[in-house]
């Protein structure tokens, strides 16, 4: 835990895939016993329908203050908590240039 | 120049309705809605309604867009069909996440309805399973090239632009193609249950160019985001279709009841007719305050509002098919009889619970939402 600051802006790798983890286990559907893991496919184990993917779009930009390019959107990119944080770390960069 | 401002914008929709009502049963008899209606819902700048001024639309916000498609809806099915395709399926999604080169190439056009556009995910065997559709795209050199058969498509007979949806062994792209892009062959349909005026046609693509511009957002954003933000604006027009079918449906239920005369009474004062029309009533305004929950998610941009707008979409089409079956009933022999409107409301009502997502999918997707914010945790 970050205790002063910009906690996502100090240690960006830790605090975005606990986020990005964090909403995802607040909106999927039951997983029962199943943990959600950092690279299961979230569309390929049926925790979410494709038009989960809308809703995640718009809360990666959000939170992160990112923007998502056009080509940048493809199911793959929002597929599991890895890639997302990978995504948004890349995007990052580039605003930061 | 039309006037923008909203009162002015529904104010002229209520006058173009009111000539629209009585002639849309003739519309419907004849399967055609003509060209003269498209260009007046054109030049009132209805097709743009959602479109941002900056682009040449009217910027109307989702709670005034969903009052303008309510009064164009009440009078004729089909004309608000094209409300839902062109300006809500197609444009208000070009308006959101696409390049500014698609957008300077086709939103001013669509805006002022110089060009009409059509939204293409249907095909024979692909309806709710949309992403296991045949149509297939190439990339060769500068262009892609499409193959395939969609169905159902509103509005195909008479679009100049169709936005399009195929697949790469999996991975679903959008595409804009120009109706007059050679191996692109439209096939009129027609005999549907409702909005026999829509246009409605097959479209064939055979080895179809499309130029490597007019691909909407990138490879495989296809389905995922351009669907499916299609789809959420096409359901929020939906919801808002049912509210328009079912006020008309209970306005013409109340006026027969109260004047129908049998066993020496007014009908309207029969306790089995009052239960119809107050199902009616509470059902018409339960729907209206569910689209204007979504209407006003929209507006702010809340997280909800996809759940808020399946929701009122699903509730919606219910009503409208509740309620413009009991106005069949409650006007009997006349209610079957297409000398009045209620047997053309409950045939367009049950349109509503089929397009955008039939009642089913909404209720598989209302179960997701639910079974994720009402679990109990720990
Ligand atoms: C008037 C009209 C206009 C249309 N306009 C357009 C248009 O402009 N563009 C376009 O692309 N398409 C259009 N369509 C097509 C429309 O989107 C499809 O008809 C719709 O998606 C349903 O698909 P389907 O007809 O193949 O039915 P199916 O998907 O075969 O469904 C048949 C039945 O099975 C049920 N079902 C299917 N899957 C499930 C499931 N997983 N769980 C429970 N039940 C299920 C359905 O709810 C339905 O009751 C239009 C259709 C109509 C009738």
């Amino acid at each position: 835990m970050h205790d002063s600051g910009s906690p996502v802006d100090a240690a960006p790798g830790v605090d975005v895939r606990e986020s990005i983890r964090g909403y995802l286990r607040d909106n999927i559907t039951v997983l029962g016993d199943d943990e959600l893991r950092d690279d299961d496919n979230i569309f390929d184990k049926g925790f979410v329908s494709s038009i989960f993917a809308m809703q995640l779009l718009a809360h990666i930009e959000s939170t992160f203050d990112v923007e998502v390019p056009d080509d940048y959107l493809s199911l793959q990119r929002f597929s599991s908590v890895e890639r997302m944080t990978e995504m948004v770390e890349e995007l990052r960069k580039v605003r930061r240039g | 120049m039309v006037d923008r401002s909203s009162d002015a914008v529904l104010e002229r929709a209520r006058a173009f309705a009111a000539e629209l009502a009585p002639r849309a049963a003739k519309f419907d008899r004849e399967e055609h809605l003509p060209r003269e209606v498209v260009e007046r819902m054109a030049d009132s700048g209805f097709l743009g309604a959602t479109v941002p001024v900056e682009w040449g639309g009217l910027g109307l916000t989702p709670l005034e867009y969903g009052e303008l498609t309510e009064v164009i809806g009440k009078a004729c099915a089909s004309t608000r069909a094209l409300l839902t395709v062109h300006t809500s399926l197609v444009a208000e999604t070009l308006a959101g996440r696409t390049s500014r080169r698609i957008k300077e190439k086709y939103l001013p056009d669509l805006a002022s309805g110089r060009r009409i556009a059509c939204f293409a995910l249907s095909e024979a065997d692909a309806g709710s399973d949309a992403e296991g559709m045949s149509t297939r795209y190439v990339k060769k050199d500068d262009v892609f090239v499409l193959d395939g058969h969609k169905k159902w498509i509103s509005f195909a007979g008479i679009a100049d632009v169709f936005l399009v949806f195929a697949t790469d062994n999996g991975t679903v792209s959008a595409f804009l193609v120009d109706r007059e892009t050679p191996g692109v062959e439209i096939r009129p349909m027609s005999g549907m249950l409702g909005n026999r005026a829509a246009h409605m046609a097959e479209v064939v693509l055979s080895g179809v160019e499309v130029p490597a511009e007019n691909l909407v957002s990138g490879i495989g954003a296809g389905f995922a985001f351009v669907a499916n933000t299609a789809l959420f604006h096409g359901r929020y027009s939906i919801a808002w279709a049912g509210v328009a079918l079912a006020q008309a449906a209970l306005e013409e239920m109340c006026t027969y009841a109260a004047r129908r005369v049998q066993f020496g009474s007014r009908i309207g004062s029969f306790q089995l007719v009052q239960r119809m029309i107050a199902d009616a009533v509470t059902g018409v305004s339960a729907a209206r305050e569910l689209c204007r929950r979504a209407g006003r998610l929209r507006a702010e941009r809340s997280p909800e509002v996809i759940a808020a707008t399946n929701i009122a979409k699903y509730f919606s089409s219910t009503v409208a098919c509740r309620v413009t079956s009991d106005a069949v009933q409650v006007l009997g022999g006349n209610g079957c009889w297409n000398g009045y409107p209620a047997e053309r409301l409950f045939r367009e009502a049950k349109i509503l619970e089929i397009i955008e997502g039939t009642s089913q999918v909404q209720q598989t997707l209302i179960a997701d939402f639910g079974l994720t914010t009402f679990t109990k945790k720990g």
